[in-house]
């Protein structure tokens, strides 16, 4: 069974959230919301900083989830679900960043990679951007536990370092040492792979 | 690289990796909450033992002033990062360890005065042709040990910073070759297959069960062999483990560092190694709390030397003495709680259990540096006494201690600092998380 809320509805369990979705059964949705749409509520929000804009991505994660399950069958659905939200998210991003500037934890996190990574309008190349996943999959694989978190939790949905370093037990500083080990390995790996600002 | 290839990658990375981390999230997200109701009551419990404390630590316990010392309190609080933050009152850092030999405390300098250092912004021209040369004079028997030829090679500025470089592939392994302002150096890694290096057909490899010395011993063959090829000879060794400092697990990485300990003489005092070197860094990717005795004999390693182009015996120079102060005046300011435990922010701080020092288990030194950005390079080492209580055990036996640092040397202003970091903590808003409203 699932796990029991404090207002004693219970969360359904993936695998029969999955089965919904399998079956075309609409509840599908109304049980991720239930289920999920705090987690990632804040997912979205940590990226696009924007009350409106994070509906708007959900419904879109929604939908989106609805049109890839089936064919999909997700091994961990709340993953699933991050990936698809933070793909919906991120554009959404870049689209306000196009109009204007956007603060968000997204702009911080992605402030701190400046060193190797520009503004858009200030780089012409192109680059293939699955090699690059692959690249920095691998990047993250090498890692340790602890930092694999970090690096997902900072640059893969922007999480703020109080809220990471909270997480972990540990304090801001020691996220800041543990990010700046970890920048300086990626431009490494980086560099060796051969990617150029 | 622009930032939506940037994060387009990112869309693209494995979904295991997105599925570990949801995973690890909730794990902690639970575990936080449970804690938190603990802390809520706790804290009551501690800021009421606190009141307690510092009126009997008052009454009791006047601590040292030494209003004409070099640096003040505060200096030191930056050289944690700490300046105009909310200080470190009380605070420690955990670190978790197999046993107590694996605390690496270096001993406590019988000294009246102990050297304080700067870091020397020391710089030497670019030049190809000492790249050439430092790459020609172990490409060959290194091609020959790794069982390959010596591939077509150019010499390329750097991407990402000040430098030049040689990235080449012999056979399977990567060999990047680096110049920069200070030292010239090679990596030698395999993101291959399983990732291990072999070496005239001998797989590089330690037992992390083995004791440091057994350890250093098991690779002196490979360590002979690499001396052979770079050319080298160091005369000391040293093994670091580290155990993931602030989480459960076992260790996640061993290095052994080939060095000369005479180079420098901060070689004795501190963790860092102050001279050329060969390090073999092996990495246990499989290593969770609990596989710490039968995941032994770690294989996954890579290679790197450094080789100064600089005077490294000069890059850290000794530009003062200062008084040490005695084990029994660091204490007074251990157990007044000033002390610098490596937490900066209240959240932290209000999440930690507290921890009293009292009849503390060892007592250690270490020097702290803090970076001058502008110059690019380190500030001041300052020498620190170092204090161990055992507080615990995880999980997979590990020993967990709280570590914290007292200056080793007279510091002004600790009153003054201290307590006004603890006015900023009071007027600090409760931490409250930011989720996004969406009805």
């Amino acid at each position: 069974m699932g796990l029991k809320e404090e207002n004693s509805k219970t969360y359904m369990d993936d695998e029969q959230i999955v089965e919904l979705y399998w079956k075309r059964d609409e509840r599908a949705l109304e049980e991720t919301d239930f289920k999920y749409k705090k987690y990632l509520s804040l997912v979205a929000y940590n990226i696009v900083h924007d009350t409106l804009d994070c509906e708007e991505c959900l419904n879109d994660t929604y939908v989106g989830a609805w049109n890839a399950i089936p064919p999909s069958k997700p091994n961990v659905l709340k993953a699933f679900l991050t990936t698809i939200m933070r793909r919906i998210a991120v554009n959404r991003f870049h689209h306000n960043l196009r109009k204007s500037s956007v603060s968000s934890e997204m702009s911080v996190s992605l402030s701190e990679l400046e060193e190797f990574i520009s503004d858009d309008k200030d780089v012409e190349t192109e680059i293939d951007t699955a090699i690059l996943g692959k690249v920095i999959s691998d990047f993250i694989r090498s890692l340790s536990e602890r930092r694999r978190f970090i690096f997902m939790s900072r640059y893969y949905v922007a999480t703020p370092i109080d809220t990471i370093a909270k997480d972990l037990n540990v304090s801001r500083s020691t996220v800041n040492k543990e990010l700046a080990s970890i920048k300086n390995a990626l431009k490494e790996k980086l560099e060796m792979e051969g990617y150029t600002l | 690289m622009k930032q939506t290839e940037w994060n387009e990658a990112l869309n693209h990375i494995d979904s295991e990796l997105v599925e570990e981390y949801v995973t690890r999230k909730e794990k902690l997200t639970r575990k936080n909450k449970y804690k938190s109701l603990w802390i809520r009551f706790g804290a009551a419990a501690a800021c009421m033992a606190l009141v307690i404390g510092v009126v009997f630590a008052y009454n009791n316990s006047k601590i040292p002033v030494w209003d004409n010392a070099q640096f003040s309190a505060s200096y030191i609080g930056e050289l944690f990062g700490v300046k105009d933050s909310y200080g470190a009152t009380s605070s420690y850092t955990k670190v978790y360890v197999p046993s107590d030999e694996y605390l690496y405390i270096n001993e406590i300098p019988d000294t009246e005065y102990l050297g304080i250092y700067k870091g020397q912004n020391l710089k030497k021209d670019l030049d190809e042709n000492e790249l050439r040369q430092f790459s020609n004079a172990f490409f060959e028997p290194l091609a020959s040990s790794l069982g390959c030829d010596v591939p077509e090679y150019e010499i390329k500025d750097r991407v990402f910073r000040e430098g030049l470089s040689i990235d080449s592939k012999f056979g399977e392994y990567s060999v990047f070759v680096t110049q920069n302002e200070r030292y010239n150096s090679v990596s030698i890694n395999n993101f291959d297959g399983k990732r291990n290096i072999i070496l005239d057909g001998e797989i590089i490899q330690a037992d992390q069960r083995l004791s440091d010395e057994e350890i250093i011993k098991s690779l002196e063959p490979i360590k002979n062999k690499l001396f052979e090829i770079l050319g080298v000879s160091f005369s000391d060794a040293k093994v670091e483990r580290y155990y993931n400092g602030y989480s459960d697990h076992g260790v996640n990485h061993l290095g052994i560092v080939f060095y000369d300990k005479s180079s420098h003489s901060l070689n004795s005092l501190d963790e860092t190694v102050y001279s050329d070197c060969i390090s073999i860094e092996f990495d246990n990717f499989e290593n969770y709390s609990d596989d710490i005795i039968s995941d032994g004999v770690l294989i996954v390693s890579n290679i790197h030397y450094r080789k100064y182009r600089i005077d490294i015996s000069k890059k850290y120079l000794k530009i003062a003495d200062a008084k040490r102060i005695s084990i029994e005046e660091a204490e007074k300011l251990l157990y007044k709680g000033y002390v610098f435990g490596g937490h900066i922010c209240p959240i932290c701080m209000s999440m930690q259990d507290k921890v009293d020092f009292e009849g503390y288990d060892y007592t250690g030194f270490e020097y702290v540096f803090g970076y001058d950005y502008e110059n690019d390079c380190k500030k001041e080492g300052i020498p620190f006494y170092t204090f161990y209580k055992k507080i615990g055990k995880s999980e997979n036996g590990n020993t967990i201690y709280a570590k914290t640092y007292v200056p080793a040397i007279e510091v002004k202003g600790y009153k003054e600092y201290f307590e006004s970091q603890k006015e900023k903590h009071r007027n600090t808003p409760v931490y409250t998380p930011v989720y996004a409203t969406t009805s």
